[in-house]
């Protein structure tokens, strides 16, 4: 398997953008009306599941390595698996763009686990559809806090600062779903059980996200 | 070198229980996290296990060793093993949980290993810190651990500890009251098993206002815990030194057990993401002095951030260190987990209204399992001004007394300030509720009628708590004062065989009714007064009580009011200091009407044969004056069914199944869905589609909506149908985004439909089968990717194959009107149920009404 790191969510927590929860998780709107009250209440329930997070004892676990890579053309080769990934062209932009001199790129995946599962199991019995509603989108936006803080851990172990790019599968600049498959198999991901790789290609559990982040 | 100037302790070889006795002072260590940080380890040295600083006494164990060695150098008197997070609990988070023993141990032998090389006379302090788990939590994850479970894992790690040589167990940075108890259990057991001498130290964490994590004050965590045999309490961690005065000052006044105190080095600050602790060794150790000096904390130490300088500057310090000789207050026995009764009040009112005896209200609610209202009228006498609240779920038509009164419990433990008294016969009841509540609760009650005294006493003296003893015995209930006396005696008597102190009893002497006039009972209410005087005289540290309302048992409303107000009042003055009362009618004497009083006091001191017979006939002269049952529903003007359509659409759920309790009388279930409830929710949906509400507010009228079925299907005939259609539901194959499909889900089902749930990734056949089974009217089918959203069109063609016609619902992010026609007719045939794009719940349900 590949490196695998158990991460703290304490640390993880503060870089949840706490906008994107209320606006496109929780769907705060623009109204002027009640937005006082529904700030309150947001920020109190944030707080809440955040308390709630970090004493569950639920750890965030990345998968991650680093690999050699050349490009040619529009198409990055990792060098000792022979594997190729072709990017798009956009603008005059493409990932392959993003190779340094180094070729050096690293691959992660990180995940909230089973962990979830069961405290979401006994909202659904419990019939806490509002606290469900909430869990799940603080969840998604955990797990983007969780890719970004590892990120950072990968800048960290290159000594570098603000430099290093990451890339999610699903975005125009990095559209193919399929090479997920290819990120899998590198990453030796058959050898745990906290994330499984679908045949559409997404992951489950939905608390998952994949990334490419360049040296 | 400035440990030689502690001559006490460095001249004998006292042990730690020796030197707390002694009123000496004991200089622990400080933080580890920052010194193993000094070390500059790799992933790799915790064996990939980031933040498992345990894992190193197997790793390293001279860089532990190191540590131990350094603040020896500085001064400490005893070390702290590193095991904080050591307990099974913690270790299963890094899937280590086999290796508590041998971590444990080793952290004990590291420190042992350390003192021998250093040479001299310390003390080994078997470090635990919290499970992280929330016992007393009403959350469905943290709070299912049990009291037993948290027992067990810190006796777990106890024995280790213990096996490997420590001194001292402490439990540290607490921050939980209920998983405190269980923990000193588990200790108590382990080192109860060893046989040997080990002092247990017990320290909460608590915030600037010396409030515990779920707002247990300092001076409610000493109330609860000092009588379970701890030696030291204290606290740690959380501020600086400077934060914890006022708390200190508190825990110095009311902690009968030795104190202790590792602050922090100050107030953490952030610094680049991590907190940071800049507090001076001499600011530090100056604080620290004045709390041994000023308020006589004898065990003294660091925690966070705190470093070898900063104990070494507290042993520069201990020639001039005298811990102060304190002044004990004794508070009343009793505590919630969030306030302890103040220490004069006479008398304290026990409620008791939540008695499946004693009022018909709470017996019917306790049948229907309503907890919210219960915690209404909970809170009802709280504010009416009871100290402590009864409860009583013992029924003859239920079984599961215990379950009832645990459950309730949990839920009115941290929603009322009062503490508990736990009203039942039964040992196992009371000790199911004893170890669900996190305060210090009464429990009423034993008697000598019976056996089961010998299995409730125990439960009193381990868990430390007092119990209400009736004056009763194999021959009945006692009705002179004699009797009353001598069953007092032999309750205390028997008390002492248990190890109890007279202050964990409270006797009650009894009391008769008066309004049956038999020649017998006419003095009962002397007999009773008279009891308490001689019981306070003779065991003045006995408690009182008395069910006073038993007087006036038989006679009308008005009549029992004042003869059970008049009657408390004799009582109190004969010495009773705990009333078991309605708060209602604890009102000031003054305030009855005079003649009234004055012949309730005739009648209770039975100053002449027509006493009964002359205040029954007051009463009867008598205007009933307006009850506030009659003014409270003066103001509420709306009908029953607009006050449960308004509470819906307002989101709220206590007093609901009163109302719906109300409205069945007269409407039938079906009729009620039909005309109160669904419009209810119709008109949730109009005010969200305006965008008046927002999403998960919804979500809340939909868990009202839900209650109130769930009470009205109790009363209706499951043979009829009363559901307008059944859909089956699924987020297709590949797909495993469910939030869409379950908000669905939420809302169709609280609108009268049935609806199947298949979840996600759900194959075609599955769905198809299903809907063929369940005799679907729809099928509703969710997908977030345009790659996944083909299912959608390989399920219409499946429909098509089975030659059905059951409409088709397609939504999510990928989904639009022109998708839904294209996959309406597989290979050219147009599907005969047609396929409809639904752009979010409420569509949906639009869609629905359309096609039944």
């Amino acid at each position: 398997m590949a490196k695998t790191r158990r991460l703290d969510l304490k640390n993880v927590i503060p870089l949840i953008f706490k906008q994107s929860v209320f606006s496109m998780a929780w769907g705060m709107n623009k109204r002027k009306q009640g937005r006082d009250e529904v700030l309150t209440k947001f920020n109190a329930i944030f707080d809440y599941l955040s308390q709630f997070i970090l004493h569950s004892g639920i750890k965030g676990i990345a998968y991650f390595d680093t690999f050699k890579v050349h490009s040619k053309g529009d198409t990055l080769i990792f060098n000792d698996s022979g594997i190729e990934w072709s990017f798009p062209r956009i603008r005059n932009r493409c990932l392959t763009d993003s190779i340094a001199e180094r070729g050096e790129i690293a691959l992660q995946v990180v995940t909230l686990g089973h962990s979830l599962e069961t405290m979401i199991a006994q909202f659904e019995l419990e019939e806490k559809y509002s606290m469900l509603f909430y869990l799940h989108g603080y969840s998604v936006w955990l797990t983007e806090a969780l890719a970004k803080y590892h990120h950072r851990l990968i800048r960290g172990d290159w000594m570098e600062q603000g430099q290093a790019e990451r890339y999610s599968f699903g975005y125009p600049l990095c559209p193919d779903l399929k090479m997920q498959k290819d990120l899998f198999h590198l990453l030796k991901m058959e050898n745990q059980n906290e994330v499984t790789l679908l045949p559409s290609f997404m992951m489950m559990p939905e608390q998952s996200t994949s990334a490419i982040v360049f040296r | 070198m400035e440990i030689s100037n502690n001559l006490v302790y460095s001249l004998s070889m006292l042990s730690y229980r020796d030197l707390l006795n002694t009123n000496q002072v004991i200089l622990l260590d400080g933080g580890m996290g920052t010194l193993i940080q000094g070390y500059d380890l790799t992933i790799n040295d915790f064996e990939g296990l980031e933040g498992l600083n345990e894992i190193l006494n197997l790793t390293h164990p001279e860089i532990i060793k190191a540590i131990h060695t350094e603040y020896l150098k500085a001064g400490s008197m005893a070390i702290e093993t590193n095991s904080f997070g050591g307990s099974r609990i913690k270790l299963t988070e890094y899937d280590r949980g086999d290796d508590v023993y041998c971590i444990n141990k080793r952290a004990a032998e590291i420190a042992r290993e350390a003192i021998a090389d250093f040479g001299g006379h310390h003390f080994v302090v078997g470090s635990m810190g919290p499970t992280g788990k929330l016992p007393s939590s009403t959350d469905p994850v943290l709070g299912r651990v049990t009291f037993d479970e948290i027992a067990q894992v810190f006796g777990e790690q106890a024995t280790a500890l213990i096996d490997g040589g420590v001194d001292v167990l402490l439990l540290e940075t607490q921050h939980d009251i209920l998983e405190v108890k269980a923990a000193i259990m588990g200790c108590q057991q382990a080192i109860a098993t060893s046989g040997k001498d080990i002092v247990l130290q017990v320290q909460m964490t608590v915030d600037q206002n010396g409030v515990m994590l779920y707002g247990t004050d300092i001076i409610s965590a000493v109330n609860i815990i000092k009588d379970l045999g701890v030696d030291v309490i204290g606290i740690n961690c959380s501020t600086g030194p400077a934060e914890m005065m006022t708390t200190l000052t508190k825990l110095s006044s009311v902690c009968p057990c030795a104190l202790s105190v590792l602050p922090n080095a100050g107030m953490p600050h952030n610094e680049l993401g991590k907190a940071t602790y800049s507090l001076e060794p001499e600011v530090f150790s100056t604080l620290v002095a004045r709390f041994v000096n000023e308020l006589g904390i004898q065990v003294i130490g660091g925690c966070c951030g705190t470093q070898p300088a900063h104990i070494a500057a507290l042993a520069k310090l201990l020639p001039s260190l005298k811990p102060a000789k304190r002044r004990i207050n004794i508070l009343p026995p009793f505590s919630s987990p969030i306030a302890t009764l103040p220490s004069k009040k006479l008398p304290y009112i026990i409620g008791e209204r939540l008695n499946a005896q004693g009022s018909k209200k709470a017996k019917i609610l306790m049948m229907a399992n309503d907890y919210p209202t219960l915690l209404d009228m909970a809170k009802d006498q709280v504010g009416l001004g009871a100290d402590l609240l009864d409860l009583c779920f013992a029924m003859t038509e239920r079984s599961d007394e215990k379950e009832q009164l645990s459950t309730f419990t949990n839920l009115v433990a941290y929603a009322v300030s009062t503490p508990l008294s736990f009203d039942s016969t039964e040992p196992d009841v009371l000790q199911a509720a004893i170890k669900r509540y996190a305060g210090r609760p009464l429990i009423n009650s034993i008697n000598l009628e019976n056996d089961k005294y010998k299995s409730i006493l125990p439960l009193v003296k381990q868990f430390g708590l007092t119990t209400i003893a009736l004056s009763i015995d194999e021959k009945g209930m006692a009705r002179t004062t004699t009797e009353k006396l001598a069953i007092t005696e032999r309750i205390v008597n028997i008390s002492k065989i248990y190890s109890l102190r007279e202050d964990q009893l409270m006797i009650d002497p009894l009391t008769f009714t008066l309004a049956t006039g038999e020649e017998e009972f006419r003095s009962s209410a002397l007999e009773t007064l008279e009891a308490i005087r001689q019981i306070k005289k003779k065991y003045p540290s006995i408690h009182i009580t008395l069910g006073v309302s038993n007087i006036s048992f038989g006679l009308k409303p008005p009549a029992r009011k004042i003869l059970n107000r008049v009657y408390l009042d004799h009582a109190v003055k004969a010495g009773l200091d705990f009333a078991i009362f309605h708060a209602a009618e604890y009102i000031p004497i003054s305030m009855l009407p005079a003649h009234l009083v004055a012949l309730a006091n005739d009648l209770i001191l039975n100053t002449h044969g027509s006493a009964l017979i002359d205040y029954i006939t007051a009463f009867e002269n008598l205007t009933p004056a307006p009850s506030l049952k009659g003014k409270a529903l003066l103001i509420e003007k709306r009908s029953i069914p607009e006050q449960i359509q308004s509470q819906i659409i307002e989101r709220r759920r206590e007093g609901l199944i009163p109302l719906l309790e109300t409205l069945k009388e007269s409407m039938s279930p079906p009729d009620i869905i039909n005309t109160v409830l669904l419009p209810a929710m119709k008109e949730v949906g109009n005010r969200m589609e305006s965008g008046e509400i927002i999403l998960p507010f919804v979500l809340e009228s939909a868990e009202v909506m839900r209650a109130a079925m769930t009470y009205l299907e109790g009363f209706m005939d499951k043979t009829k149908s009363h559901i307008k259609g059944t859909v089956v539901l699924a987020t297709v194959f590949g797909d495993v985004h469910d939030i869409g499909k379950n908000l669905v889900k939420t809302i169709i089902s609280n609108n009268g439909y049935r609806v199947i749930d298949l979840g996600k990734q759900v194959p075609v056949n599955d769905i198809v089968s299903c809907a063929i089974a369940e005799k679907a009217d729809a099928i509703a089918l969710s997908a977030l990717l345009v790659t996944t959203s083909k299912q959608m069109g390989a399920v219409v063609e499946a429909l098509q194959k089975e030659a059905l016609n059951i409409p088709v619902l397609v939504g999510g992010a990928a989904i639009n009107e022109t998708f839904a026609q294209f996959i309406s007719s597989p290979n050219g045939v147009n599907y005969k149920g047609g396929v409809h794009y639904a752009k979010d719940a409420f569509s949906g349900l639009r869609i629905l009404e359309g096609l039944m």
